[in-house]
């Protein structure tokens, strides 16, 4: 696949995509609903699932998956860049391979005995998404970008959460048009 | 108050303004003055403040919103952390919220902890103490922010009169602190973390830094990334995280790294490779005794620690001692030597703290660039309270000791006491303190921010019932030590209060309370002032200073007498400055200035000694003994151990011989126990343990054995066996080739779970100088259950 195709693909992928869940929505939905709600949903709904991997907005994310690596050598095997394993799973690339301690701060997260009954807590809640100027100007950056420096690794094309995906991956230079929010930066 | 308030407010706005303006800085919003901020997107006010957990001491921004903590995270301003954390300080702020938190205080009455009011309670320790004073005692911590150690050195030095005081500290940093004092005449590291930085080579001794200081670790590891040429040769009895990342793992015999240490020295004098000019200059010679030897009665004393001899005692191949003593000769390299518990934790644990220094000594490697022994501390405050404040039962603030009759003076005079009030004999330390709790020598104890029933090593029934004695816990949970309580007092928690803490590096930390403690709960200070206040007012004398007032006296800024021991008055005034700039005067006989309060708000941390410089600057000390960053040392000197009891800036290298621990493995009991912390947790895993994504994490002890050992025993992960000691015994289940691996021969069991105390099978024998007991190793059998 050379660039160009492997552009057009993906275009074609989100395209299919937005198409299938506009179908899904409008056969479910008592009333008629826009594209636009449709996906801003779709977007709470894989940010929700990905705050259950944190403590609060910010936290490192815990590890959902059995660890077998035992060094971070081992875990940027699958994590330097994204992997597709053999059972369909998505390893994501890590936006901060120059830290070589993972598991200083993401811990496993498998075991799920805690008894949520034991703790008050509550967490910042993730950010909403980035303001626009008008309709048609770039949003701004949302979150932070301590330890997010590198921004495909999440906004990338093969990030299995579609709604995260940038719809331009062929421009790279992302903060020249998504400008980040400075003051939410310590 | 009102001024105190208003310059809090002021500063705040500014530093507001300075966020607003950080839009222009590439940095953020956090300017490098300012500490706290509100961020614009949240709605969220960040605060600084040190971590509450490890000796690292890194710097957190703590995210508050409608008076509760909702974030942590790294402040990128703080140089321990650089804005790095790791899993304990992130979940820092969830460590508030477990939901059976300690909101009002409890008394037993017929045998059942109930609800009471403060006054009941106070009321109730004020009598018992003042019933029996002399055999009250106080045992506290390396938690203990600096003005919670120095008020508590306070009440009981100066109001009670006895010196039964000690900390959970002892158990932990004792023998770094003797082993110091042995070598310079002065405790605490002389080096700084940012030797790291430039560090060729790292030994750790003993020291499973990936797990128990993680920012630091990372801070050295992260270095390969930026194309350094570094290494870390990691000496261990086990297989950890550590080793993973270590370019040499060197695995030898439980107590034998002192054999190792005199072995490396052998070699540099053999091959004529130590640093003949340094030795010439800074160093003496002490036998075992103390008494002045040669160099070449120390070659003599060398003797037996020739590499073969070594190899066979230590189980080390003669290669990798080879490999060290290479290292150590080589002049060009730099190497910085960690350890903590492993060394510490050890019945010679003041002797391996010695030999170890002697290697950096014969080698000339100290007080360089890059170039330094590093003894790590495990609690967030053992070097700035325990250690510091001095709250250990032979000890005055500011490296003072209570058999010195000049020191007793210094301190009745800065606390304005009656002349004579100070005892001049030492108190228990902390085995001989629950010793005598047990026996009912001493018929009273107040503990605060710790859980001695959990960390006590061979706890007893005894113990755990507490058959004897009148026993006070001050805490933020129920804990094993709550549960035999007499009284139970609730305690505000980390930014619930202002603090204080002293990390590894000599830099003193300052943060101010962010949000309410819930229910009814308050401060240990506070607490503290309160029982002594009622002891004032029932006419105890010792509460009374010399001039008849109040010994816990607090003054405003005007001079005026504060009532600090009303919560209301309390909770509004800043106590923690009134004492900080108190204890700063006691701070300068041994050298360790600290700058005036408001310094530490302004930063995030100094290391000491901080000196105001000629432009008024108050300037901190990166290295100590060097010249250039240590104001005391004279011009000309180079590197200069200026507290040399013997007066000639010589540092001792002490003739230490290897000495076989008291418990070896044998036909009954043919395995070695260790014990230790997990990253994860916080030593008895109480403020952990509440914590969702900690706990998941490692929700329960387990033992690790060696696969061959298991294999032996037809034993699988996860499968129950008996650990049994002369001691005690428990149960637990097994784990093999999981996130370390002992050496054959040994297993290793995690403290933090109160639900599985290990310390009923642990020894409690200790250094006979520092007295700190030895939980790394003793005899134990495995029994299939
Ligand atoms: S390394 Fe220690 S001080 Fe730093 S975040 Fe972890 S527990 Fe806190």
């Amino acid at each position: 696949m050379n660039r160009k195709t492997k552009i057009l693909t993906v275009a074609a992928l989100y395209g299919v995509m937005t198409a299938v869940l506009y179908v899904k929505n409008i056969v479910l939905a008592a009333e008629p609903v826009s594209l636009k709600d449709i996906l801003v949903e779709e977007q709470i709904d894989d940010q929700n699932a990905r705050a259950t991997l944190r403590a609060f907005y910010t936290a490192p994310p815990v590890i959902p998956h059995e660890i077998v690596a035992k060094n971070a050598a081992e875990c940027l095997d699958c994590h330097r860049d994204v992997t597709r394993l053999e059972d369909g799973r998505v390893a994501m690339a890590t936006p901060h391979p120059q830290f070589s301690n993972c598991m200083q701060c993401h811990v496993p997260g498998q075991a799920q005995t805690f008894d949520e009954e034991q703790s008050d807590w509550q967490g910042l809640e993730e950010p909403e998404r980035g303001d626009r100027w008008f309709a048609l100007s770039p949003p701004t950056v949302p979150h932070r970008l301590k330890l997010r420096e590198n921004c495909l690794s999440c906004h990338g094309p093969q990030n299995p959460d579609m709604t995260m995906r940038t719809t331009h991956p062929q421009r790279t230079n992302c903060l020249q048009c998504h400008v980040p929010n400075v003051l939410a930066e310590f | 108050m009102a001024e105190t308030m208003m310059d809090r407010r002021e500063f705040l706005k500014f530093s507001a303004k300075l966020a607003a303006l950080g839009a222009l800085s590439l940095n953020g919003g956090f300017s490098a003055l300012a500490y706290a901020a509100t961020d614009e997107s949240t709605g969220l006010r960040w605060h600084k403040a040190p971590c509450r957990f490890c000796g690292t001491g890194c710097g957190v921004l703590v995210g508050v919103r409608d008076g509760r903590v909702v974030a942590v995270q790294g402040d990128r301003q703080a140089p321990v952390n650089k804005g790095l954390l790791c899993a304990k300080g992130y979940h820092a702020g969830a460590a508030l919220y477990g939901a059976d938190r300690l909101r009002y205080p409890m008394i037993r009455r017929n045998g059942r902890l109930q609800q009471a009011t403060w006054d009941e309670a106070i009321d109730l320790i004020a009598d018992r103490i003042i019933a029996d004073s002399k055999r009250f005692a106080i045992y506290g911590s390396g938690q203990w922010t600096i003005p919670e150690g120095y008020t508590a050195m306070k009440f009981l030095k100066g109001g009670l009169g006895s010196n039964e005081i000690d900390p959970n500290a002892r158990l932990c940093m004792a023998s770094a602190v003797v082993g110091m004092i042995t070598t310079f005449g002065v405790d605490e590291p002389s080096g700084c973390y940012d030797d790291l930085d430039t560090c060729d080579t790292v030994v750790c001794w003993g020291n499973n830094w990936a797990e128990m200081h993680p920012v630091l670790f990372s801070r050295f590891i992260d270095r390969k990334h930026l194309g350094h040429k570094i290494k870390m040769i990691d000496m261990a009895t086990r297989r950890t995280r550590t080793t993973d990342a270590a370019d040499h793992y060197i695995e030898f015999q439980p107590q034998t790294d002192m054999v190792i240490a005199n072995a490396i020295c052998h070699e540099l004098i053999r091959r004529d490779t130590y640093d003949k000019e340094f030795v010439r200059d800074r160093v003496r010679f002490l036998a075992d005794d103390k008494t002045p030897i040669g160099l070449e009665e120390y070659k003599a004393f060398l003797a037996d620690y020739d590499l073969d001899s070594a190899s066979k005692l230590s189980g080390v191949p003669v290669q990798q001692l080879s490999l060290l003593a290479d290292l150590f000769s080589d002049p060009n390299e730099r190497i910085v030597s960690l350890w903590c518990m492993g060394m510490n934790q050890h019945t010679r644990g003041t002797a391996i703290n010695n030999l170890v220094y002697n290697v950096h000594l014969l080698s000339g490697k100290i007080g360089k660039r890059g170039s330094t022994p590093f003894s790590l501390t495990g609690q967030p405050a053992a070097c700035g309270t325990c250690r510091e404040v001095g709250t250990l039962a032979h000890a005055l603030p500011g490296g003072r000791v209570v058999n010195d009759e000049a020191h007793r003076r210094d301190a009745e005079r800065i606390w304005n006491l009656r002349p004579g009030v100070i005892n001049p004999k030492p108190g228990n330390h902390t085995v001989a303190m629950f010793k005598a709790m047990m026996a009912g020598d001493i018929t009273g104890m107040w503990v605060q921010v710790t859980n001695p029933a959990q960390t006590i090593p061979n706890l007893t029934e005894n113990v755990l019932k507490n058959n004897s004695g009148f026993l006070v816990v001050s805490d933020v949970y129920p804990t094993a030590t709550t549960q035999i309580a007499d009284v139970v007092l609730p305690s505000a928690l980390w930014v619930e209060k202002n603090g204080m803490y002293g990390n590894s590096e000599r830099r003193t930390h300052q943060w101010f309370k962010l949000v309410d403690p819930p229910g009814e709960a308050r401060d240990d200070v506070w607490q503290m002032f309160a029982v002594a206040h009622r002891m004032y007012e029932k006419g105890f004398e010792g509460m009374t200073n010399r001039d008849g007032d109040f010994l816990l006296t607090i003054k405003d800024e005007d001079g005026k007498a504060v009532e600090a021991w009303r919560w209301e008055v309390f909770k509004d005034f800043n106590v923690d400055k009134a004492l900080f700039e108190e204890y700063r005067q006691f701070t300068l006989l041994k050298h360790k200035d600290l700058a005036p309060y408001d310094e530490y708000v302004r930063t995030r941390g100094l290391r000491w000694p901080v000196v105001r410089g000629s432009n008024g600057n108050w300037n901190e000390t990166p290295r100590r003994f060097v010249e250039g960053d240590d104001p005391y040392v004279k011009r000309g000197m180079g590197i200069a151990f200026y507290m040399d009891k013997g007066k000639e800036n010589r540092a001792n290298v002490i003739a230490r011989p290897y000495t076989p621990p008291p418990e070896v493995p044998d036909k009954e009991y043919p395995f070695w126990l260790c014990t230790g912390r997990v990253l994860e947790h916080w030593h008895t895993g109480t403020m952990t343990r509440r914590v969702k994504q900690l706990y998941n994490a490692n929700p329960r002890a387990y033992v690790e054995l060696n696969p061959e050992d298991a294999r032996q025993m037809g034993v699988y992960t996860g499968e129950k066996i008996r650990i049994v000691s002369r001691r005690g015994n428990i149960v637990l289940p097994v784990s093999i080739n999981g996130r370390s691996v002992p050496q054959k021969g040994a297993v290793f069991v995690p403290f933090f779970d109160e639900t599985k105390l290990i310390n009923l099978v642990t020894l409690d024998a200790y250094c006979p100088l520092s007295k700190e007991p030895d939980y790394k190793k003793c005899a134990v059998r495995l029994e299939k259950v």
